[in-house]
């Protein structure tokens, strides 16, 4: 009975050869290029300034936008009002025309 | 060296003042106006506005280069437009800050004065190199109008613009008769 118990400790307690490629894996769990980890900050620095630069150029091609608006209108009045004082001269005398002040 | 900058400071802030106005006096028209419309443009926004105008067709890319001509020479706009529920709500003389500015400002002389039937027009205008310009003050019987066209040459041009885009047709400067 005893002899069964040694043997029983013996397969139990007996060397395991490790797997061949153990050291192998180990090896190369430790020499993993750190740059991933290194460039993650700069991947999120790049994220950020796209979309900031997205955000600004559409803020600029709708104030653009307005800013041509704006101009037409301006020039829209200018003429209409200089449109009303040719007719308002016109009427006064039909050989008056606006005539532009030479020094 | 010190005067020199001093100088050069003073001749640079007079002339940013040559062709600035004060448009406050016109703040009280806001409560009683119906609509109020600012354009407070400088020479960058006018390129940036220029730069979104196309045309479609090769005559509206002819009108369009016309009207870039003319604003190319601009280096700034501002309008003040308030527009009335009825007449009487404004007096003419709300327009004397504004006349009182362009009679003291250097350069600048009166070139139409034309009333007719409660309305009343005025323009202004500057040929002095580098302080060039064109104010149109105009009042009438429920709308006061203010435009100045800083660095604006003639009245011929802006009359060349009649047809594009809208914009009213007029006949400027001497008839072809006349010539």
């Amino acid at each position: 009975m005893s002899d069964d118990l040694d043997q029983m400790l013996k397969e139990a307690l007996a060397r395991v050869e490790a797997p061949a490629d153990l050291q192998a894996k180990i090896m190369a769990r430790v020499n993993r290029p750190r740059w991933r980890q290194q460039l993650r900050p700069w991947a999120a620095l790049a994220a950020s300034l796209a979309l900031g630069f997205g955000v600004w150029s559409g803020y600029q091609e709708r104030q653009a936008k307005r800013n041509g608006e704006q101009l037409v209108y301006a020039l829209q009045l200018a003429s209409e009002k200089m449109s009303a004082v040719d007719g308002r001269l016109k009427r006064s005398s039909g050989t008056i025309r606006i005539e532009e002040m030479t020094r | 060296m010190i005067a020199k900058l001093v100088c050069l400071a003073v001749a640079c802030a007079w002339c940013a003042g040559a062709q600035k106005l004060d448009f406050s006096s016109l703040d009280k028209l806001k409560t009683k106006a119906k609509s109020v419309n600012k354009v407070s443009l400088d020479g960058p926004q006018l390129a940036d506005a220029l730069s979104l105008l196309s045309g479609s067709d090769k005559e509206s890319k002819k009108d369009l280069e016309e009207l870039k001509s003319l604003v190319h020479k601009l280096t700034g706009i501002e309008v003040r437009n308030y527009e009335f529920e009825k007449k009487g709500q404004y007096k003419d003389s709300d327009l004397e800050g504004i006349r009182s500015q362009m009679e003291k400002l250097n350069g600048w002389s009166k070139i139409i004065d034309s009333k007719e039937d409660g309305e009343h027009s005025e323009i202004f205008m500057s040929s002095a190199e580098g302080n060039k310009g064109l104010v149109i003050l105009s009042a009438e019987e429920t709308e006061i109008s203010v435009v100045m066209l800083k660095g604006a040459n003639s009245l011929k041009e802006l009359g060349s613009l009649g047809g594009i885009m809208g914009l009213p047709s007029m006949a400027v400067g001497p008839s072809k008769k006349d010539k």
